[in-house]
């Protein structure tokens, strides 16, 4: 007991800590948005549709995806910058802490990135989607998004081109998470939500890559 | 001497396979003679298939006892089966235009075995981007095995998604009798083991340079 409530503090500590530089800069809270921002004002000039719920999906997910890479990947080379990793690698801090710590900080700058980018799409698509099954979708895939991200980043940490790999192996995995937000929203507009398999299968898929975080954290830093 | 016994044989297959698709068996009455693509398409995949258990046996050995042999199989089978997949990709998409009149649909299977050759893509673009260290291996053999949890996705994707593309009608998760005539069951058994055969000697081959690459930089 006394173990998890000193996991607890770490995690704590590594979140505030991230939270305090982010507030500090907003660096990836302005990298997030303002790039998904773009991805909407290229779709809203190059379309002529105007209030579309099928597309309002697609727009969705896509912006959400694209700048989730630019934001991770913000948030993430903060820590080799001046050897932060090197430093907290050294410390008496358990690697799968830091890999969850590191995954709820960008869970949470995600999340609060994806609600601003839902007012943006509710804007510029002129449609409404303020609904208690799209914010739970929303929140589950977000959570694969920030493990899977983590993940990604962590493995090609110390590889040249690092800039492709990640993408090129984050959207590949991240691809089910985007199926199930996709084909759902869809449905959750169409108010056709039968059945909740999807919700299932993505929280099933998050936790799979808690797993495997867990497991290769201290795989992918031993030398 | 075993090498070339396995070759001739695998050409001996080939040859056979290619008479019973071309002259043996008769074209299909519904799809007409693009139905043939299966014999193609279907063996490649099952490679593929084979390859990403492989890739995942090799990596998950490697990662226990760090032995060369095992991180190089691991390599020379991701190299293969990404080959293999794709081209079951292209004749997938071949058979596609004709029967479905679309070369793509974003049905789960097909997304998915691109999702697949993607990870693997970047499994052979991340080997040859960062230095040849015992890091780099384990690392590569991490996204190995990673990519192989999407593996089973693939094959069950027809029966989750339950799309477009023709469900199981083979092996033990089949939910449909096969239409197939025993001609065409027949026909599809040799491709399968001809081109396993293939998959196999490639497989060997790129094993062997690989092997023969690390002796050579070891000396160095």
């Amino acid at each position: 007991m006394k173990n998890f409530i000193n996991i607890l503090q770490l995690i704590k500590i590594i979140v505030q800590k991230d939270f305090i530089e982010e507030i500090k800069s907003k660096e990836i809270l302005i990298s997030i948005i303002s790039y998904s921002t773009l991805v909407l004002v290229v779709v809203a000039t190059t379309s002529n549709i105007k209030n579309s719920s099928e597309i309002f999906s697609i727009i969705f997910w896509i912006s959400l995806s694209f700048s989730i890479i630019l934001g991770i990947n913000k948030s993430m080379s903060k820590e080799f910058e001046n050897n932060g990793l090197e430093m907290i690698l050294t410390s008496p801090i358990d690697i799968e802490i830091f890999i969850i710590a590191k995954s709820m900080t960008n869970f949470v700058l995600i999340s609060i990135s994806s609600g601003i980018i839902l007012l943006f799409n509710n804007i510029i698509i002129n449609y409404e989607l303020y609904n208690f099954s799209f914010i739970f979708l929303v929140i589950i895939i977000n959570f694969g998004f920030s493990i899977i991200g983590t993940i990604t980043y962590l493995l090609f940490s110390k590889s040249r081109g690092k800039e492709i790999l990640s993408p090129l192996l984050f959207i590949p995995l991240v691809s089910p998470l985007l199926m199930g937000g996709s084909l759902t929203t869809v449905e959750i507009i169409n108010n056709n939500l039968e059945s909740f398999t999807w919700y299932g299968l993505i929280i099933a898929y998050d936790l799979i890559f808690l797993i495997i975080g867990f497991f290769i954290s201290n795989l992918i830093f031993q030398e | 001497m075993f090498d070339r016994l396995f070759t001739v044989t695998t050409l001996i297959t080939f040859v056979f396979m290619l008479w019973m698709i071309f002259w043996w068996i008769p074209i299909d009455i519904s799809q007409g003679p693009v139905a043939k693509t299966v014999f193609i398409h279907v063996p490649l995949a099952w490679c593929s298939m084979i390859a990403i258990v492989l890739v995942a046996v090799a990596s998950i050995y490697y990662l226990f006892n760090k032995k060369l042999f095992w991180d190089n199989l691991a390599q020379s089978t991701a190299e293969v089966g990404v080959i293999f997949g794709s081209l079951a990709l292209i004749s997938g998409i071949i058979w596609a235009k004709p029967i479905w009149g679309v070369w793509w649909t974003g049905e789960a299977k097909l997304t998915t075995t691109l999702i697949l050759i993607l990870i693997y893509a970047a499994y052979i673009l991340f080997r040859s981007l960062y230095s040849n260290s015992l890091q780099m291996k384990k690392i590569a053999a991490i996204i190995a095995v990673i990519g192989a949890i999407d593996s089973p996705i693939i094959y069950f994707a027809a029966n989750l998604w339950q799309e477009s593309h023709p469900v199981t009608v083979i092996g033990p998760l089949a939910r449909e009798d096969s239409s197939f005539g025993a001609d065409y069951g027949l026909t599809l058994l040799v491709s399968v083991i001809a081109f396993t055969l293939l998959f196999v000697i490639l497989t060997r081959l790129r094993l062997k340079v690989l092997s023969l690459e690390s002796k050579f930089k070891k000396g160095i």
